[in-house]
């Protein structure tokens, strides 16, 4: 009951408004032919302005600040951002409700592109130490990014942070040290991430306190050394991560010693859920992990509680399930419906059901293994070309706009 | 995910040094901007990717009856972890020199260069240990020198809202204009305006009685070379002259 309750929520909320008025609507400019760099056409954009694209290499920092405009490519493969290893961030953004559509970003020190919800927030005045960003007014409201490859970037390929109202779809993050998609310290987030592919990064999805309203539903996570993890972690504001579904996913050989090394060791997992609370891991299709499958795990202080784990595939994982809190507190978790074959404890479905009856186990403490030496993340593979926005899928107007809600109850386990 | 800085904090501490000799400019003391912010997160990955520097430290334990000041004066290569420095230490204790690795570090010890020749050991001798951070005041200094490089960069939205982190001036360094940015409530980096190397690192870490100063004085692809394998001394052919380190004497 919780949790359909929760997936209602989810559902009953994603959808965002948008804003403002649309007397702009449509207004379109080009980069070379009207403004030869993409900054210079954004800083001539108005809300309701449509950046288009042309081919090339633009090495750039481009940094938004107006509200409800698309920034497109008119390819994904040839129009690209390239910071050279030398510049910070591909595309920063700083205000509501923007898109960012069909390029490809890569080759910078931190970020392919962030959506910095503490500087829309502060609105240039300084970070304010007492603010807690991420929650109430403190957000940055409404983004998307659609058909975007990002990679071989020194942080995150796609960083929401302090972010609401998401929507990250048919997108490609490769060669990350940190994690390909990142959402952190929002509360609700109101994000959905669809139909993505995460490779050779650190982590595919790696969800900070990431709660309410969190769906990770119908990608790709291969090739990373884990590759979904929602988490709580007090170094960041808005602890514990409560309320993500991570859904009908193929999660596959994220135990692979190419990619960057994780900064704390961990090596080999497709599903971690590290003291988070109240999240749904089902029917995603889950091999291949020299670790483990699906786990929850403490990040002090922090113990997983209430999380259910359902209608999962695994196959040829070291262990497919396991509760690794290393003591014989159920703290509401469960798993059921699950194919799989070795879990830790054993005969998890029984001791840690979902009927409300808990059997006696004994505690597991998580795994050591010895995660291979790094690998510079400039150094790794660019990913192959990826399928371009359909032109049906370009909106005629501009900014993030309205989206709808995935119906969680129709995802099925990948095949 | 990057959390090294928050994980040296505890480490360091509240006081801050003043520039040697020259007067302080009016601090500014506001928020970073993001670019400011970003130069901090990439600081000690610039280190890094740089290879290697030639360093002074200091270090004072100064809430004690016999206050001490640790200089080091060496090499650090970054990639490698590796170190060699010369020591001196107001108090006069005979280490003279120290090679470090990750996980171990070999002294330099004049008082056995008599005594090891005599035994058949070698008469510059050196001795290795674990390093022990928490109760060695060498070892914490080489710790944080350490710890100003990592293989990837922090994260700038994360370093932003840490309280305390703030511009605190635009200063001049060995003639080099430099902006002080202040991580935390206790740590300032020295940054060269016009390239963003790390000049000078600032800590203290136990309110004012530990300050440490650590100035890079050249970055680039420095080596530490190794005591000669001849010169050092083993644990297991000498116990009792390691015995008589471990005690102090």
């Amino acid at each position: 009951m919780r949790f359909a309750t929760f997936a209602s929520l989810v559902i009953a909320s994603i959808g965002l408004a948008a804003c403002g008025n649309d007397s702009d609507a449509g207004r379109r400019i080009s980069v070379p032919s009207d403004y030869p760099t993409i900054s210079e056409a954004v800083k001539n954009a108005r809300p309701g302005t449509i950046i288009e694209i042309d081919p090339g290499v633009y090495h750039e920092a481009v940094e938004v600040q107006t509200e409800r405009i698309t920034i497109r490519g008119t390819d994904r493969n040839s129009v690209i951002l390239d910071g050279e290893f030398d510049l910070p961030n591909g595309i920063s953004v700083v205000s509501n409700n923007v898109a960012i559509e069909n390029l490809t970003v890569r080759n910078y020190l931190q970020n392919g592109i962030v959506f910095n919800g503490i500087g829309a927030a502060s609105k240039g005045g300084g970070v304010d130490p007492e603010v807690d960003y991420g929650t109430g007014d403190a957000v940055l409201q409404g983004y998307r990014i659609s058909y975007v490859t990002t990679h071989n970037n020194g942080l995150y390929g796609i960083y929401a942070f302090a972010s609401r109202g998401g929507l990250i779809e048919y997108s490609l993050a490769s060669g990350h040290p940190d994690s390909g998609f990142y959402v952190g310290q929002c509360q609700p987030c109101d994000v959905t991430l669809d139909n993505n592919i995460a490779e050779q990064n650190a982590i595919g999805y790696f969800g900070t306190n990431a709660s309410g309203g969190v769906v990770v539903a119908r990608s790709i996570f291969r090739g990373n050394r884990l590759g979904i993890a929602p988490n709580s972690q007090d170094t960041e504001r808005l602890a514990p991560q409560a309320e993500a579904i991570i859904v009908g996913n193929h999660v596959l050989d994220n135990d692979n010693p190419k990619a960057p090394a994780i900064s704390y060791g961990y090596f080999g997992g497709g599903i971690a859920v590290g003291g988070g609370t109240k999240n749904s891991i089902i029917r995603n299709r889950v091999e291949g992990h020299e670790r483990v499958g699906i786990e929850l795990l403490p990040i002090e202080p922090f113990l997983p509680q209430y999380n259910r784990i359902e209608g999962n595939v695994l196959l040829n994982n070291a262990i497919d399930l396991a509760y690794h809190t290393g003591n014989t507190d159920a703290a509401g978790n469960c798993f059921t419906g699950n194919s799989f074959t070795v879990s830790k404890p054993d005969d998890i479905e029984n001791v840690l059901s979902c009927t409300g009856t808990i059997g006696t186990f004994q505690a597991v403490k998580p795994p050591t293994i010895i995660a291979p030496p790094t690998v510079d993340y400039r150094t790794i593979a660019s990913p192959a070309k990826q399928k371009s926005m359909p032109t049906a899928k370009q909106r005629l107007t501009a900014g993030a706009g309205t989206f709808t809600a995935l119906d969680i109850s129709s995802i099925g386990v990948p095949r | 995910m990057k959390k090294r800085f928050v994980v040296l904090m505890p480490l360091l501490v509240s006081v801050f040094l003043t520039s040697c000799g020259q007067p302080a400019p009016e601090a500014t003391n506001r928020p970073l901007t993001d670019g400011e912010a970003t130069r901090l997160a990439q600081v000690r990955n610039r280190n890094y990717l740089s290879g290697g520097a030639q360093f002074e430290a200091t270090s004072s334990f100064l809430g004690i009856a016999d206050p001490e000041t640790i200089t080091l004066r060496g090499v650090i290569d970054w990639a490698k972890h590796t170190g060699r420095a010369t020591v001196k230490s107001s108090l006069g204790t005979d280490i003279a020199e120290v090679y470090w690795e990750e996980k171990f570090l070999l002294e330099r010890r004049l008082k056995f260069d008599t005594i090891m020749p005599a035994l058949g050991g070698p008469s510059a001798p050196w001795f290795g240990r674990l390093p022990e951070p928490s109760t060695r005041q060498l070892d914490r200094l080489l710790g944080i020198i350490m710890s100003l490089a990592a293989e990837q960069p922090e994260n700038a939205l994360l370093i932003q809202q840490t309280p305390g982190t703030s511009f605190m001036r635009s200063d001049l360094i060995r003639d080099q204009p430099v902006d002080v940015l202040r991580f935390g409530q206790r740590t300032l980096y020295w940054l060269r305006t016009d390239t963003d190397e790390l000049l000078r690192f600032e800590s203290d870490a136990e309110a004012g009685l530990a300050p440490v100063l650590v100035d890079i004085v050249e970055s680039g692809p420095f080596t530490a070379p190794p005591p000669r394998a001849a010169d050092i001394v083993s644990p297991h052919k000498f116990p009792e002259i390691y015995a008589q380190i471990r005690d102090g004497s």
